[in-house]
């Protein structure tokens, strides 16, 4: 049996035995129930898995699950607060910047890591930190769109 | 019409026997007007000859005793937005908002038997059987408030659900009032005209995409509609 480890998930403390190659998405969507982050190519290339560990994209389906001892991990379901939408929830919504939906928990939280370092991020600047995030609907000009009103609105956390 | 001599197969003048699996379809979904179509009728909407669809009947929508609107369909939302198209057409049909039309999709015990969502045939072909249907719907209703209202269909008018005399828009019912606790089914023993282009007003015009706010929360709503997925 796996030693437990202590972390937490959407400001909720969490402690949860773990073997040492569990990945972190399989602990999220089996262990927790935590759905809203997609399995997509297993090997960190899509960004349908990201979430956020302290702040920062990471690609969950390749980052061990034991690394997140001690750290605090945001995914999708943790990003609205009391209900209210975040900014980027609202404006991927309101700028229809998805189709099928797979890949847009990633490209949220990918795009909440970009406006963390860079509030008010150039056009240039979204689409090269965003470009590791494939959308196979092809959203890409709406998702940018989303990105840029959501900064403009004060997105940044 | 009698819903006990519909499903006793009882001939009655330009109505068809409902079949008995139907009959189970109608216990699930309670009360509230329930408008059926032929399955022939169906698979020739479907622009496919009738033996390669089921031979049954299939539910297109219901009126709830609140007022709300429920479509079913046999297709599924994989991002091609179907889920809000389909809920347009309903609302522009049916004269009642956008919000309060819920669609099922892709339940194979509610929704009519569909061979795929393929070809862009959901919108051509599965969403002019959904009008029709529900411009029969419309017209159940306009029927129902002309005798509530003591006022002829003909001299009626629609606007959000509720039905009101056309000169004196006082005189008015509500699509819930007229459907609170009662069941009545009818077929589409005929074409239901439904709304030239001109009239719509929900139709072709932008709408908060049905399944957006589940795909950016996490809740569910993947490719096909699955929570979780």
């Amino acid at each position: 049996m796996a030693e437990p480890i202590r972390f937490r998930v959407n400001d909720r403390a969490t402690s949860l035995p773990v073997d040492p190659d569990r990945t972190l998405l399989w602990l999220l969507r089996t262990e927790l129930g935590l759905t809203g982050a997609k399995y997509g190519c297993g090997a960190g290339l899509c960004g349908a898995c990201t979430v956020l560990v302290d702040g920062e994209a990471v690609r969950s389906c390749t980052y061990p699950a034991r690394r997140i001892e001690g750290r605090s991990v945001t995914t999708i379901e943790g990003l609205a607060v009391g209900g209210r939408l975040h900014p980027l929830q609202e404006a991927f919504a309101a700028h229809d910047a998805l189709q099928c939906g797979y890949c847009t928990p990633g490209m949220i939280l990918t795009a909440h890591a970009l406006l963390a370092r860079n509030a008010r991020p150039t056009r240039d600047e979204i689409i090269e930190f965003m470009d590791a995030n494939l959308c196979r609907c092809g959203s890409y000009q709406r998702i940018v769109q989303a990105i840029e009103a959501a900064a403009a609105a004060g997105g940044a956390p | 019409v009698s819903l006990a001599r519909y499903t006793a197969g009882e001939p009655d003048a330009g109505y068809r026997p409902i079949r008995l699996d139907r009959r189970e379809m109608l216990k699930l979904l309670g009360s509230g007007i329930v408008i059926l179509i032929p399955g022939g009728e169906a698979a020739l909407a479907q622009g496919r000859s009738g033996d390669r669809y089921p031979d049954d009947f299939n539910a297109f929508l219901r009126i709830g005793a609140d007022g709300r609107v429920t479509g079913f369909s046999g297709k599924i939302e994989m991002g091609q937005g179907i889920h809000t198209s389909l809920a347009q057409m309903l609302a522009d049909e049916l004269d009642v908002p956008l919000a309060s039309v819920d669609m099922v999709m892709g339940d194979t015990l509610l929704c009519p038997a569909d061979m795929a969502t393929v070809g862009s045939r959901s919108t051509r072909e599965y969403g002019m059987a959904l009008r029709r249907a529900a411009a029969q719907a419309r017209a159940v209703l306009l029927e129902l408030a002309s005798d509530r209202l003591g006022s002829p269909a003909d001299g009626l008018a629609v606007r959000d659900g509720v039905v009101f005399v056309r000169e004196d828009p006082d005189r008015s019912v509500s699509y819930a009032t007229l459907t609170q606790g009662r069941a009545i089914e009818r077929t589409l023993d005929r074409r239901a005209p439904i709304k030239a282009r001109a009239d719509h007003r929900v139709c072709g015009r932008e709408a908060l995409r049905a399944d957006a706010l589940d795909k950016v929360t996490g809740r569910g709503g993947g490719p096909g509609g699955r929570p979780g997925s």
